[in-house]
């Protein structure tokens, strides 16, 4: 009884705090033009790339209540595209960006962007996310998310153009990059650097877990708990003209590792994990290929249970409900409560210890797919067949599956990476309402669809808070075919099990129909999101994961099945069946202005451009300067400034704009004279001196600090 | 070493921004409507009751200087039956106080420290206060913090008129707080007990004021209140609204009318409307 007012309270509150409004958007349905044999016999491939870096004072979507306001940026965020296609003029174009997550919305507008000139509609087209937990919500094709994905709450339609906008330039400059090529493809197994952090929901599923590669000897229970396969496809073009050398382009990598490795109380948009792997190949590409930028995108697998290795002092603990103490008297109402930060101190020492974790982790990782895309050299070859299936399925009204998405009480308390201020709340501190892993998140009396699974708020959320179209109702599902490699695109976080299980699905049903892959792999967070699935064992322990898998526990079946249906579909037409690509709709609520917008501040001409000050401070030279507002500068148009070092008598760059130890942020605003911006720069005791240079940018000419010493 | 250190503060103290202010000044507005108006569980009007304030603090360091005048208006003419500080017949201005404080953080305890002035404005001879129960308290109010429950004890003692002590000892537990930025809502139940020792009736000096029957618990309070925090034209503005539910203990905590069948209530209801504004208006 206690438990039930205390969710109808919270159930008005959330009510009185944002009514239930959806403003439907209809999405376009663009399907892929007819394949058309290509003039150069052979497998051609083309990379692009775009930046998706926002200006600061976004929302950090992941975190829920404890993604915070961006107020600057740290390794820039991408959309990387790789645009195949074969002999036959099959094509498929995958897209990796840098975000949480990826919506329908997302996938389906840059399709309708990228159809015309490419001949790819939704069906051909697969953009997923690296799950990285600091990059811009207010995307979300779903109002719930927009309400819940950060503390900045809304949906705003300009980031959804921001970012469908360069996706599509990405893919558009892959068409343009097109070359023919030579692929190999291999699956290493990395241990150690992942851990399961939903054992004991793990240990629920039978048989026991039977790893798909050998255990590293001295692992413990939880790092053996995971997929630890990585898959990387390496693609080799030929130059140009009379260059008819094939040399290192880039690759596709799928490995399962959330996008957690970053403090939760980070407040920098950074690409994070994610963002060190992809550089470190691309280094090592550019290093072979000398034809300058290299590509690696990084697509997630069946990671929902799956955690970086994140030391403990990289957690900072969440903010906590407190009296505060403020001006006024004994007549004064009371200053409200307050959710109070741990000590600034503390939280400074546990973002950096994450940092130094996410460097040393995402070297690492690096080193790992180096090797892995060097071993694949004497391999390559340019005969790769491709084919694509693809079918959007009704997720509401699907009889095998509960009427309607329902969120339960142990998703509001947060995953082990990052647990939210609501985490083991209990009523007066007695009554526990469900608000952890397991223990009473758990119905003790399953009666309904979502059995086990204590729904947060009960009825009241469906009625009350989400609605009719609050939460995802749909899943574009498809198998890409890519030579004897198939990949399972899901718009989902699976765990490791139920990954597994709907690999198992896909090749046994592509087996049946006469084709014998080598692997299958899952692509999660891919076109779309309905966040976790879970195996129906592990749903019974109702971990986040758990109650996080919206429509029940037969979610993992579900997808098995349609996805084993699409494999034989793709095996049995030879290359690509019919791929309709149904109406679907966005309910993303009313748009708001938070991204800033390109009229904020003065323009250019009234903005004079000037260093404001330089200092050292152990080993971090600090820059303030004076720039454009936020929005006017947007940090995705390109380099905002660079670090130089002398060297006898000349310059030389050492610190480019989105290196990993620059920080820029967007400190304040003075009004009709511009913004003051900061960067800072951990220089690793190299001495200096150093210089700071503002890159010119359109109306704004390029400016050079003084020389500073860093001694 | 230090000197990098020394040349980076300088330049953020040069450029102004990245330090937070060391000192700040803020103006206060607020008011009650309230129904009845309900002081140590003595019901002092049983009409509606206005109470608007106007304070200044200034922040500095981790703690706060405050003071201010708080004042109360009787909406309505008391009747014969009713209970008023003015007396039957009569509205407006019933009581006007004037304070300072201090209050101040440290660590898991919070602290205030200070002084109040209560004026009353009654000349009526049914008036339930006049200038004649003018008096002056000082007080000092603790109370520490922790996940779920956060005890307080707050001690008042009356150094003109009445002469005596009032300890009212408190438990508040928060039900639960929006977690998202906006708007922040936080809903807060609270425990109190009153206790008199000297601000009863003196019976060997009757001349000395009092605001009890007798000494020992004079009530009970149990309380439920909600803020609402928005920020309206950037002005940080908390609505709050609270309803108590009072057990009374003591033969003038005990009335809720001037009803003689009213004059023996064990409990009483009672409920606030208020709505505060508490701007920074200077920072240095």
């Amino acid at each position: 009884m206690v438990r039930a007012r205390a969710q109808l309270a919270l159930a008005v509150s959330l009510v009185a705090s944002g009514c239930i409004a959806y403003h439907e958007l209809g999405l376009p349905s663009p399907t892929s033009a007819r394949p058309a044999p290509a003039a150069l016999p052979g497998l051609r491939a083309g990379f692009g790339r775009a930046d998706i870096t926002p200006p600061p004072g976004v929302g950090l979507a992941g975190n829920g209540p404890e993604g915070r306001r961006a107020t600057g940026y740290r390794v820039r965020l991408y959309a990387r595209a790789l645009l195949l296609e074969d002999r036959t003029g099959e094509r498929v174009a995958l897209v990796v960006a840098d975000l949480a997550q990826i919506t329908p919305n997302l996938h389906r507008l840059t399709a309708l962007r990228i159809r015309d000139s490419t001949g790819i509609g939704a069906d051909r087209l697969v953009i997923a996310a690296t799950h990285v937990h600091s990059g811009p919500g207010h995307f979300y094709a779903e109002r719930q998310y927009n309400q819940s994905t950060s503390q900045v709450v809304g949906y705003d339609s300009a980031m959804v153009e921001f970012l469908v906008s360069r996706f599509a330039r990405a893919v558009l400059d892959a068409q343009r990059d097109l070359r023919l090529a030579r692929v190999a493809w291999s699956a290493t197994a990395v241990w150690g650097h992942t851990r399961n952090r939903s054992y004991q929901a793990f240990l629920r599923n039978k048989p026991e877990w039977t790893p798909p590669a050998p255990v590293t000897p001295g692992l413990d229970p939880t790092h053996r708990a995971v997929n630890p396969l990585w898959t990387l496809l390496r693609v080799d073009q030929r130059g140009r003209g009379a260059d008819s050398a094939y040399r290192p382009a880039g690759a596709l990598s799928v490995f399962a590792v959330h996008g957690t490795a970053d403090a939760p109380e980070n407040e920098l948009l950074d690409a994070g994990l994610h963002g060190i792997i992809e550089r470190g190949l691309e280094r090592h590409v550019d290093s072979l290929s000398r034809r300058g930028a290299g590509y690696h995108l990084v697509a997630n697998g069946a990671e929902g249970d799956v955690s970086p290795d994140w030391p403990v002092q990289s957690r900072c603990g969440a903010p906590l409900l407190r009296p505060v103490v403020g001006p006024g008297g004994p007549r004064t109402p009371p200053v409200p409560w307050e959710w109070r930060d741990p000590a600034p101190a503390w939280m400074a020492v546990c973002r950096a210890a994450a940092r130094r974790y996410v460097n040393a982790a995402g070297d690492s990782l690096a080193a790992r797919a180096v090797a892995l895309f060097d071993s694949l050299g004497p391999t390559l070859r340019g005969d790769l067949r491709i084919g694509v299936a693809f079918r959007t399925l009704r997720l509401k009204g699907d009889p095998r599956l509960c009427p309607y998405p329902e969120t339960g009480s142990a998703t509001l308390g947060g995953a082990e990476d990052g647990r939210t201020r609501l985490y083991g709340w209990r009523l007066f501190g007695i009554f526990p309402i469900g608000l952890e892993e397991g223990g009473h998140a758990i119905r003790p009396n399953p009666h309904d669809c979502q059995r086990e699974k204590r729904v947060a708020l009960g009825g009241l959320q469906h009625k009350l808070v989400v609605g009719e179209h609050g939460l995802p109702e749909v899943a574009q599902l498809s198998v890409i075919r890519l030579g004897d490699l198939l990949l399972g695109v899901v718009p989902a976080e699976v765990t490791t099990r139920a990954g597994a299980q709907i690999e198992r699905a896909i090749a046994d049903s592509a087996r049946a129909a006469g084709f014998e892959p080598r692997a299958v792999t899952i692509v999660g967070l891919a076109n779309g999101y309905m966040q976790y699935v879970t195996t129906e064992a592990e749903y019974g322990e109702q971990a986040y994961e758990g109650g996080s898998t919206l429509f029940g526990p037969n979610s993992a079946a579900v997808l098995a099945d349609e996805l084993g249906k699409l494999a034989a579909s793709q095996v049995r037409s030879g290359a690509s069946p019919a791929n309709p690509v149904d109406s679907i709709a966005a309910y993303p609520g009313q748009s708001q202005a938070i991204l800033p917008r390109r009229t904020a501040g003065p323009p250019p001409e009234r903005v004079t451009r000037v260093v404001l000050g330089q200092a050292c401070a152990g080993d971090t030279l600090v820059v303030r300067w004076r720039d454009l507002h936020p929005g006017r500068l947007v940090p995705a148009d390109g380099p905002v400034l660079r670090i130089e070092r002398l060297v006898g008598e000349r310059w030389d760059a050492v610190a480019e704009d989105g290196d990993r130890e620059l920080e820029i942020r967007a400190v304040g605003s003075l009004g009709s004279r511009g913004y003051v911006w900061e960067a800072r720069w951990h220089h690793a005791a190299r001495a200096g001196p150093y210089r700071v240079v503002l890159v010119a940018r359109a109306g704004l000419a390029e400016v050079t600090g003084d020389r500073v010493g860093c001694d | 070493m230090i000197r990098p250190f020394v040349a980076a503060a300088l330049l953020f103290l040069a450029l102004g921004l990245s330090r937070p202010a060391s000192a700040q000044v803020y103006l206060g507005l607020d008011a009650t409507l309230s129904s009845p108006y309900v002081w140590r569980g003595v019901t002092r009007a049983n009409g509606w009751v206005v109470q608007p304030e106007g304070f200044v603090g200034l922040k500095a360091g981790g703690g706060f200087l405050s003071g201010g005048v708080w004042a109360s208006y009787e909406l309505g003419n008391a009747g014969p039956s009713d209970l008023s500080d003015l007396g039957t017949g009569h509205a407006g201005l019933a009581e006007l106080n004037y304070w300072g404080q201090a209050s101040w953080s440290l660590g898991l305890v919070q602290a205030a420290l200070g002084g109040i002035r209560y004026t009353f404005r009654g000349t009526a001879p049914t008036a339930g206060r006049t200038r004649a129960d003018n008096t002056t308290e000082l007080y000092v109010d603790l109370r520490g913090t922790s996940k779920y429950v956060v005890p307080g004890i707050a001690l008042w003692l009356d150094v003109d008129r009445v002469q005596g002590t009032y300890l009212e000892g408190s438990i508040t537990v928060p039900v639960l707080a929006n977690p998202l930025a906006a708007p922040f809502f936080v809903l807060i139940t609270r425990a109190a007990l009153g206790y008199t020792l000297g601000q009863d009736v003196n019976t060997e000096d009757p001349s000395q004021g009092a605001y009890f029957a007798r000494a020992g618990v004079t009530h009970v309070d149990f309380a439920v209140s909600t803020d609402v925090t928005l920020r309206p034209l950037h002005v940080p503005t908390v609505l709050r609204l609270e309803g108590h539910l009072q057990f009374s203990t003591d033969d003038a905590t005990r009335p809720s009318s001037a009803r003689p069948s009213d004059a023996r209530r064990s409990g009483k209801l009672w409920a606030a409307l208020a709505l505060r504004l508490s701007p920074p208006i200077v920072s240095w």
